[in-house]
């Protein structure tokens, strides 16, 4: 189910992936507040699963570990990430299985902790439903790159989507009560509904907060998860350290594109133009390092400093 | 630009033209003082500079503010083995530092310090 799903994506979007290759790195920034998102999502989960029933314990810790590989993989190899997402995501499923099998087994004979047990099942849905629309977003960023104005204009059926998520979340926190055919109704859900939530907080992660608050508050059994602090005991390990945190302007900012641009400023300053002629570095220009001195240009001036000039390196002198 | 303290240029204001190429920073810029100075790097007459840095040892990564940076530098310490200004290189390499830092201070005073009377 998930994988379809992914499948849709991947397939939908063949343009976006060939985009994705020039808007590599921004794409990459964007994959890191996405995965701080989800490890909100996946907190609160992992809060719901502990109250229920210490068996809950293992699934999460089970896709904690996979969603450090799955953020591993991402930030190594962020071309292929599709793909990569999508075999771990046909591994997340057949974990699901595993854990789903015997539930269905058991709660047919002990209802009580089949209850529990699905439980378990549906937080795994949820939370893999989580990284296939964590898929879908790496699409999506190649997408809301060059155009935030069709993200604006299309906010309203965004808005309207959103309303209907919120519905389904209620209807599977209901559905979540009763133990028995709740999986596949979770499961139906839970893809859809994470799927909606993760592009939206693509195109406007303020408004998904907005939002996501209200679910929050429908999730009676979480407290209030809105953001960690700095010495937030669920403040989860992969979270960029503390000044790059506070230079995340994504919760506070209104305008996702500006509060991007003022962190790349920040932090990349000194990489992000040329010294010689300063004109921004493009994905090449960033990788480009020509001298053991570290002294970056961009392919342009280098080619000019071999030709015209006498071929040695601006910052150290010596020849290429 | 300041002449740099505890020189003989100190107190005085030099103007500078700088002549940006259409090639900088590939190529140096050209930079000559205005002012009148009394230094045995600076031509008397046309203000030209002998430094490396604005003839052969040019390199892109410099930037016009280090370029007057290394230009005050100069003013500081000056190299009387390559004088442009040769009565000046001649005080300088016969020792006579007294006499270099009176003629500087003299003509820093003329011509680098706002006329008062």
């Amino acid at each position: 189910m998930v994988s379809d799903s992914v499948t849709i994506y991947s397939s939908s979007n063949p343009k976006e992936f060939a985009k994705k290759k020039r808007v590599n790195r921004s794409a990459k920034l964007k994959q890191c507040k996405l995965d701080v998102r989800r490890e909100q999502w996946l907190s609160q989960v992992k809060n719901k699963v502990c109250k229920v029933e210490a068996n809950g314990q293992g699934g999460t810790v089970d896709l904690g570990i996979e969603r450090e590989r799955t953020i591993v993989k991402l930030e190594s190899k962020p071309m292929g990430e599709e793909e990569n997402e999508e075999s771990i995501n046909n591994y997340i499923s057949d974990t699901e299985s595993l854990v789903n099998t015997p539930t269905s087994h058991s709660s047919s004979v002990l209802g009580r902790i089949g209850s529990g047990a699905s439980f378990t099942g549906s937080s795994c849905h949820s939370s893999s439903s989580s990284s296939s629309g964590h898929c879908c977003l790496g699409s999506m960023s190649g997408e809301d790159e060059e155009g935030d104005d069709e993200c604006l204009d299309d906010w309203e059926a965004i808005a309207d989507a959103l309303a209907a998520t919120d519905e389904k979340k209620e209807l599977e926190n209901d559905i979540l009560d009763s133990p028995q055919e709740s999986n596949g109704i979770a499961s139906r859900m839970g893809p859809c509904a994470e799927a909606t939530n993760h592009m939206l907080s693509g195109l406007d992660l303020s408004q998904l907060q907005k939002q996501e608050s209200e679910v929050n508050v429908q999730r009676a059994s979480v407290s209030n998860c809105r953001a960690w602090r700095s010495d937030d005991a669920f403040r989860p390990q992969s979270l960029p350290n503390l000044s790059k945190h506070f230079s995340l302007p994504m919760n506070r900012d209104p305008h996702f594109g500006i509060g991007d641009e003022a962190w790349n400023y920040n932090t990349l300053s000194e990489l992000t133009s040329c010294p010689i002629c300063t004109e921004d570095f493009d994905v090449t220009d960033t990788s480009f390092l020509p001298c053991s001195c570290g002294f970056r240009l961009c392919l342009f001036c280098y080619k000019r400093i071999l030709e015209d000039n006498d071929g040695r390196c601006p910052g150290c002198r010596k020849q290429y | 630009m300041q002449g740099p303290s505890e020189t003989p240029y100190e107190g005085g204001v030099f103007q500078l033209a700088f002549a940006v190429p259409e090639q900088y920073p590939l190529q140096p810029p050209q930079v000559r003082f205005l002012t009148k100075i009394f230094h045995p790097n600076v031509h008397f007459k046309t203000g030209e500079i002998c430094l490396d840095i604005l003839k052969n040892a040019w390199s892109p990564a410099w930037t016009l503010q280090s370029v007057c940076r290394a230009i005050i530098a100069l003013m500081a310490h000056p190299e009387p083995d390559s004088p442009l200004n040769c009565d000046s290189g001649n005080l300088l390499r016969s020792g006579d530092i007294r006499g270099f830092q009176s003629m500087a201070k003299m003509y820093t005073r003329l011509a680098a310090m706002p006329k008062k009377r």
